[in-house]
């Protein structure tokens, strides 16, 4: 929770990360390369009070994500979104245990959602299956540039794909997160290109498909498509820190979002460990549309900003919002104090 | 006094554009060197090209390494240009490749795919921001041009009689695309050449506006992830990033 002029804000983070990006699980120079991209981000879009050393950022601990998502943070819920990248580090770049025992040790503060490869054929989703079985999934998180042999990206409207959509459906894991990275293939096409997701949201109407990062670097493709899609979402993890760097830009992103997609649509993100989520919150509360912009964008009210920072995730992921908090439902049986 | 070949060379790569931002790769701050080597048979270059991430997408790559070879080679001959790229997944292939003058498609082992689609896709969604903030310019200028009628009905030998600033890039383009350019045809058209219904023009400006917020936000996000990589080099020889941006959105 959040408390800003006297308001109260429940606060999802739709998008963080436990990661070991370190050297002694760097697997090849694609690893380091990843891990250094990451650190590139941190800097370059990071407040100066706000970075980090490149030792603290590589590998990330336990105490030190609770200390800095629930603690110093705020957040009522964290929703992992994990990045498995098996050909570039050894044991994974998420580190899949260390978040199933922050679950576990902190009942109804995190969501652990899953990742399935479909070029990993019935195997992979028989293990997939098992996977959610076992840790009840409500979603998973999707990167379509990740290699895999000598694969060097796929679709979401692949044959193999819509298989592994079937099983999502059949049980019930029903937020479907994309991050659209540099796909190496098809080479032809837009490395970036999210129309695939068009496709899979037409076929699969009762799937929520939150494209993370906004699909930046392709913004006008996404926003087209979830104009067209109603079960489309924006994750705004790395569209958020721009509040900080460019924020006449980051005005622009969220008004676009609102004028198209709407604000029941959009979805906070830190995308911690890139950044922490305070920051990002504390600055999104005392943001505004500047004064020129205001006549095509309008302004952003505590509702709206309320929805963005956590009760849409919490109505895709059937979390419960306490009352009080700006935006919620009132209790049926509160009595209006004249 | 006649320029020396790397100015020379350095004033080509300015005409290759990033596909993505529509700016120059100079103006991004992608040419790290242009190194001039004495030959008896006339100089030989070779061009140092930095990208934002380790991971820049290949195809885009690609275009920039081998758009960025051809400038060079305009001023010292084909065969004698070497574009290294530094600090990228696929820098050897990419390089290598380019540099013998081979096909995408052969050095990806894709067959006969080029990146013909790519590049034209690309250069219609500059095309459209370039006549959305024509079209800006336009309805500053004329104050009767507020409806979507009269923006419509413009010709383009009328938008030109305006002598607006953004009038000769938008029209390079237009060119370049083969939308026909004489006097008497349609100044506002959409993607494909065609005139833009009135009906449509406020879904399709709105459209042209995000892609040209998505473009400059791009520019600024290779900008700052650039600027993190060369400063962590601080021995490399760097050429100035020249920050031209914030013209539309």
């Amino acid at each position: 929770m959040i408390t800003r002029d006297g308001k109260d804000y429940f606060i999802v983070d739709g998008h963080i990360h436990i990661w070991d990006g370190s050297e002694a699980n760097c697997r090849n120079d694609y690893g380091r390369g990843w891990t250094q991209c990451f650190f590139d981000y941190h800097n370059a879009l990071s407040p100066e009070e706000q970075l980090w050393s490149k030792e603290r950022f590589e590998k990330i601990e336990k105490d030190q994500l609770v200390q800095d998502v629930l603690v110093d943070g705020g957040v009522d819920v964290g929703i992992f979104n994990p990045t498995v990248l098996s050909a570039f580090y050894y044991t994974g770049f998420r580190r899949f245990q260390e978040a199933v025992e922050l679950v576990q040790e902190h009942p109804g503060r995190f969501i652990l959602n899953g990742a399935f490869d479909p070029r990993l054929g019935q195997q992979g989703l028989e293990d997939f299956e098992r996977e959610v079985a076992e840790h009840n999934y409500q979603g998973v998180k999707l990167y379509t540039a990740e290699w895999q042999g000598d694969s060097r990206g796929y679709a979401l409207n692949d044959p193999e794909t819509y298989v592994y959509l079937e099983k999502c459906r059949e049980l019930g894991v029903k937020n479907i997160h994309v991050h659209k990275g540099p796909t190496v293939w098809p080479l032809n096409r837009d490395a970036f290109d999210v129309h695939d997701v068009d496709y899979a949201a037409t076929d699969f109407p009762d799937l929520n498909f939150i494209v993370e990062h906004v699909g930046l670097p392709r913004l006008e493709d996404f926003c087209w498509i979830a104009t067209q899609e109603s079960n489309v979402y924006a994750g705004m993890a790395v569209a958020m820190p721009f509040i900080h760097s460019r924020p006449r830009y980051f005005a622009q992103i969220i008004g676009e979002l609102e004028y198209w997609l709407g604000e029941d649509k959009i979805l906070f993100g830190s995308d911690y460990a890139i950044w922490t989520p305070r920051w990002l919150v504390e600055k999104f509360l005392a943001f505004q549309i500047p004064e020129d912009l205001q006549g095509e964008y309008g302004v952003l009210t505590d509702e709206q900003k309320a929805k963005v920072l956590g009760l849409n995730a919490a109505a895709l992921y059937g979390i419960k919002v306490p009352s009080g908090v700006v935006g919620a439902t009132p209790a049926p049986d509160s009595v209006l104090v004249p | 006094m006649k320029p020396d070949v790397a100015t020379r060379v350095m004033e080509e790569l300015a005409l290759v554009r990033d596909p993505e931002v529509d700016q120059p790769i100079t103006d991004m701050g992608f040419i790290r060197e242009v190194e001039v080597q004495p030959g008896t048979a006339g100089p030989r270059v070779v061009v140092h090209l930095q990208l934002p991430t380790y991971f820049c997408a290949p195809n885009f790559t690609w275009l920039m390494v081998d758009d960025a070879r051809r400038a060079a080679e305009r001023i010292v001959g084909a065969g004698r240009v070497s574009v290294e790229l530094d600090d990228h997944f696929e820098a050897d292939r990419i390089s290598g490749s380019v540099t013998r003058g081979e096909s995408f498609g052969s050095a990806f082992g894709t067959g006969t795919e080029d990146l013909d689609i790519l590049r034209d896709r690309f250069l219609r969604k500059a095309f459209l921001i370039r006549q959305e903030l024509l079209c800006r310019e336009v309805e500053a200028e004329l104050t009767e041009a507020s409806t979507a009628e009269v923006l419509t009905s413009l010709t383009l030998g009328r938008v030109e009689s305006l002598d607006l600033p953004a009038f000769t890039s938008y029209r390079t383009t237009r060119e370049e695309l083969g939308i026909d350019c004489r006097h008497n045809s349609p100044f506002l058209v959409a993607a494909d050449g065609c005139p833009v219904d009135p009906a449509r023009l406020r879904v399709h400006r709105r459209s042209a506006g995000v892609m040209a917020i998505s473009f400059e936000g791009n520019g600024h996000l290779c900008r700052s992830l650039l600027a993190e990589r060369v400063s962590a080099r601080p021995h490399h020889r760097a050429i100035p990033i020249h920050d031209t941006r914030g013209a539309v959105a």
